[in-house]
């Protein structure tokens, strides 16, 4: 429903617009959009009476406790009466429980005046000629579908309304013939169906430019009718939108009058006195009772009956107190109140939905559950899984003998005053010594493990310890089991790389550069440290030969162990997504020579310096040392993909990408191969 | 002293200048047995010993074990010396570019959709919630006559709802399912429903035919609108704790009209300053309640529903709600 401020404001005295906006959100009505003045308002299936500019500012009025004014049309009927020259016949009122003709003679037909034809056009209407127009603003002003009738072209002045004949045909103004059947209520005259009843009138009785007399029809159809009969005929109008969620049926006299006051006054017409208005089983005001102590219970308030009674009122339903409870006689335009759960309803909705006080109902607790902490746990244990690593479990005891051999410090352990026996004298350290007793224990057998576990560093005297959570990781290079088909990757340090950094990901932390370090634990030449954000993270490499000795193991081990509470510190659990191009990417791939002692990564960090936004991946596929490359110096073969996201790159913007990242390469001292 | 004595003093001296000097491997070998073999100059000493006068043969004898422990010591020391050099030069020779690339390995991804149903779960849990589940093939009855969605109620046109045959549709809530447990059990329940629900809707970046949807219904003696939005609001603060922008997350509840729940609400969820809306509740309607023989003056509920593609949506940025069914790598892995 679209409507604009401007003619709300005829009915009542409205906020300032923001403050609208949310007075009609917490009424029900959504907003779908605004456009300064004008409101397009979704309006629920169960209010009909909101399809209209009195409706919604009646519902302001209420919501704001401001006075509604909509005065009754003052109709100056100056032709000959109607009686006796038209005549209307109901077949069956459970159809149509009310008909109200009206007829205002000597019109002529023409524009209708700037002021109307604004406001529909606000309602997105599109006026069509004055007639047509006075029947749409009324419709939009009281909810009211109206029809007008070219009189002249009605059969003995005679309405009839009646089911439909299977077979029976009616070409409607949209020039479409239209088959009829017995569950279509029609409008007909002596000679036939003229419109179908609520939903669209025929061509043969359209109003045109050469109409002089005008048959208004305001009637009330039962929803379920014409429901049944857009449903049939597989089309929708205004008109059927409102009759299917209710018109109010003793509204139809007023918007008949209220129409040809709007055709007399603008366009010429005489009113012929009187209306026919057959009435035949009359709708009257529903009683609802509340109990208000029903309503608190369901609401959780305790709002007291005298302003139950007030918030009832300011809805226009006449409310008494009968022992206790609120007996609510409902205006017909609410077809919707049933019920006492509706009244119920009402209530929240004018006390106010965010005036509810949110509770949790008896026994519930919001922090249960496992915490944060926790969670991320599992989220560690689900990277590891993942990596094809199974989890272990070791003990925190362990002794002196075990540290020294794994090249770890105990002398920050945590001793035991009374130990039990010489293997569990204090508490670990480090998550190492447990590794390689893991190792060990599956001497021959290609252990791939994890262990998230803490390790405990003494404090000051009279301190609890400093008990740390740590994620280590241990890869054994024992050979597979033979099968037919090859598929054991190798171990070495990189495949430990690959791990650590994924896991790392799962964490949304970025992707660190490794640094080399020395541990005792560790082979010299393959152990590296990881950092994030300045703060060391943890170790990483090939257990060092003597230490392997030590535990004897026959092979190759790698070791990681990642301090998970400083890991914690940095991860963002939040991920975004990134659209990805649908533009082709162009290849290139840079052959270079650089010092040996030049680490790769480097080169790899110049090539996202160098190549901005336009680098998509940039990867290392050849390392060579040999032949044809001095002795000090080695290749590096990088393989660089560009793409856009919103063009296909040019030759040009590579080419100038790959001169960025050339110059910040020869910053390393980097060169081409030749 | 006697010449015996000058002799070990003499080679002790010259032996342990020799060990000094030895400088590898094969070195130790040839000298290990040149000093300590049986022809060596120390095992000659040991075996002149018989010419030693009585007296004298406990005291030389016990000096000539001094000195062949001190050699032996001062040669296994040299040799651990000499066999560790040879390993760190060896390990100096291993040394690797750290900072090489690590080999792309295989690292399995939960669907974004699982992830965040994941979450709605835990927290629902949290609050007492039970998962349930239900046929996606249901009948007329449990999709609209139960839920007091009446036979000329639009949704339930052939142009909205997927239908197999007259009383045949593919569910378009799974408030289908909780219709059943009610059915099953008298109150107090509390339960989630999550499941694939199906439309008869074109699809567009923000329409499906098909999508997922949480429902979730409390029924107790005593429950509140106010818990309904008590339940709701923390539901969301703790979905979007770690959002970006959630700061303390906002809900709002906005009256609305479903015929399954009165009163009715749509909620909202203020995210990066924009309220954005999220679903549909509101108290059980005593006439739904009715229907599976629960008393509505003794007992009384809310129900909810949301959809779990609009949920990941907000959570991670996306666009377009097809991405989540066509099986994208480029858009699983980023999550």
């Amino acid at each position: 429903m679209r409507i604009s401020a401007e003619w709300l404001g005829e009915f009542v005295a409205l906020p300032p617009l923001d403050k609208l906006e949310n007075t009609l959100l917490m009424a029900g009505l959504g907003i779908e959009s605004r456009d300064d003045e004008r409101f397009e308002l979704e309006v629920t299936s169960n209010r009909g009476d909101w399809l209209c500019a009195t409706g919604i500012a009646r519902e302001i009025a209420a919501m704001t406790e401001a006075r509604f004014r909509a005065p009754s049309p003052d109709v100056e009927e100056d032709g000959p009466a109607i009686e006796g020259r038209v005549s209307v016949e109901i077949e069956n009122p459970a159809d149509c429980p009310r008909y109200v003709a009206r007829l205002v003679e000597g019109v002529s037909i023409g524009p209708s005046p700037e002021w109307m034809q604004g406001r529909l056009l606000d309602c997105g209407v599109r006026p069509i000629n004055n007639v047509v127009d006075v029947t749409n603003y009324v419709m939009l002003e009281w909810g009211q579908p109206l029809h007008a009738f070219d009189f002249d072209k009605i059969a003995g002045g005679k309405i009839i309304v009646r089911r439909a004949q299977n077979g029976e045909k009616l070409t409607t103004l949209d020039e479409n013939e239209r088959e009829l059947s017995g569950e279509i209520l029609t409008i007909c005259d002596q000679s036939g169906p003229i419109a179908i009843a609520g939903l669209m009138g025929g061509a043969e009785s359209e109003v045109s430019a050469s109409t002089v007399n005008i048959l208004l029809e305001s009637a009330h159809f039962t929803p379920q009718r014409v429901r049944r009969g857009a449903h049939l005929l597989g089309f929708a109008t205004e008109a059927s939108k409102r009759f299917e969620r209710w018109v109010d049926p003793n509204g139809c006299r007023r918007a008949a009058d209220r129409a040809a006051q709007l055709l007399a006054q603008i366009a010429g017409g005489r009113v012929a006195a009187g209306a026919v208005d057959r009435y035949l089983s009359p709708i009257n005001e529903a009683i609802v009772t509340l109990r208000p102590e029903r309503c608190n219970a369901i609401l959780g308030l305790k709002i007291p009956v005298e302003t139950q009674k007030n918030l009832l009122s300011r809805l226009g339903f006449k409310v008494a107190e009968v022992e206790g409870n609120l007996r609510a006689a409902i205006p017909t335009h609410r077809r919707d109140i049933e019920r006492e759960i509706d009244l119920i309803e009402e209530i929240a909705r004018l006390y106010g939905y965010d005036r509810v006080p949110t509770t949790l109902h008896a026994g519930t607790n919001t922090s249960a559950g496992r915490p944060l902490a926790s969670r991320l746990e599992d989220r560690a244990r689900s990277a590891g899984l993942r990596c094809g690593l199974t989890e272990l479990s070791s003990y925190s005891l362990s002794n002196q003998a075990t540290h020294e051999r794994a090249g770890v410090d105990v002398d920050g352990a945590v001793r035991l005053r009374n130990p039990l026996s010489e293997d569990y004298t204090l508490l670990r350290t480090s998550l190492v010594p447990s590794l390689l007793e893991a190792l060990k224990r599956n001497r021959g057998r290609r252990l791939r493990g994890f262990e998230l576990g803490r390790v405990y560093l003494a404090k000051g005297a009279g301190e609890l310890a400093d008990e740390k959570r740590m994620l280590g990781l241990a890869l054994s290079d024992a050979p597979p089991a033979p099968h037919w088909q090859e598929t054991a990757a190798p171990v070495d340090f990189y495949a430990l790389k690959a791990i650590v950094e994924n896991v790392l990901r799962e964490f949304g932390a970025p992707t660190p550069l490794l640094w080399p370090a020395t541990h005792p634990a560790f082979h010299p030449g393959r152990c590296a440290s990881l950092a994030l954000g300045g703060e060391e993270l943890g170790v990483l490499g090939e257990i060092h030969p003597r230490v392997a000795a030590d535990f004897e193991l026959s092979q190759r081990a790698y070791i990681a162990q990642i301090d998970f509470d400083a890991l914690v510190r940095h991860v963002s659990l939040v991920r975004q997504y990134r659209p990805f191009s649908r533009f082709p990417a162009i290849e290139r791939d840079l052959a270079l020579v650089v010092p040996r002692n030049v680490a790769a990564g480097t080169l790899v960090d110049a090539a996202w310096r160098g190549g901005g936004q336009l680098l998509e991946s940039a990867r290392i596929f050849d390392v060579y040392q040999g032949p044809n490359i001095p002795a000090d110096a080695k290749s590096i073969a990088l393989a660089l993909r560009f793409r856009a996201f919103d063009r296909t790159l040019s030759e040009g913007e590579v080419e100038s990408a790959m001169a960025q990242i050339m110059s910040e390469q020869g910053q390393l001292g980097a060169r081409l191969r030749a | 002293m006697s010449d015996l004595e000058t002799r070990l003093q003499q080679l002790e001296t010259q032996t342990q200048s020799a060990i000094s000097h030895l400088s590898n491997s094969a070195e130790l070998e040839t000298t290990r047995v040149a000093f300590f073999g049986k022809k060596s100059d120390l095992t000659q000493i040991l075996r002149g010993m018989g010419a030693v006068p009585a007296e004298e043969r406990p005291r030389i004898g016990q000096l000539v074990n001094e000195v062949k422990t001190r050699l032996e010591s001062a040669f296994d020391a040299r040799k651990t010396e000499i066999l560790s050099a040879q390993l760190d030069q060896k390990l100096a020779g291993e040394t690797i570019d750290v900072t090489l690339p690590a080999p792309d390995i295989d690292f399995g991804r939960r669907h974004p959709l699982t992830q965040t149903l994941d979450d709605i779960v835990r927290i629902f849990s949290n609050l007492g919630f039970s998962v349930v589940e239900g046929p996606e093939v249901e009948s007329v009855y449990y999709n609209f006559d139960a839920l007091n969605i009446g036979p000329d109620h639009p949704a339930r046109y052939e142009r909205d709802t997927l239908y197999v045959s007259d009383d045949v549709v593919l569910r378009t809530e799974t408030s289908s399912v909780q219709i059943r447990v009610l059915e099953s059990r008298q109150p107090p329940v509390k339960i989630i429903a999550p499941g694939r629900v199906y439309r008869r809707e074109a699809v567009d970046r923000t329409h499906g035919a098909m999508f997922q949807q949480v429902e979730g219904l409390c029924v107790a003696e005593g429950v509140t609108f106010g818990d309904l939005k008590g339940t709701l609001s923390t539901f969301l603060a703790q979905l979007f704790e770690a959002a970006p922008g959630s700061g303390g997350v906002q809900s709002r509840f906005r009256p609305h009209f479903f015929p399954f729940t009165e009163p009715s609400a749509e909620f909202d969820v203020l995210f990066n300053g924009k309220w954005l809306e999220l679903g549909g509740c509101g108290m059980v309607h005593p006439k739904v309640l009715e229907n599976v023989g629960v008393d509505p003056e003794k007992y009384t509920g809310f129900a909810f529903g949301f959809g779990i593609e609009r949920l990941a949506m907000i959570k991670f940025g996306i666009d377009d709600l097809r991405l989540f069914y066509e099986n994208d790598l480029r858009f699983l892995e980023q999550f």
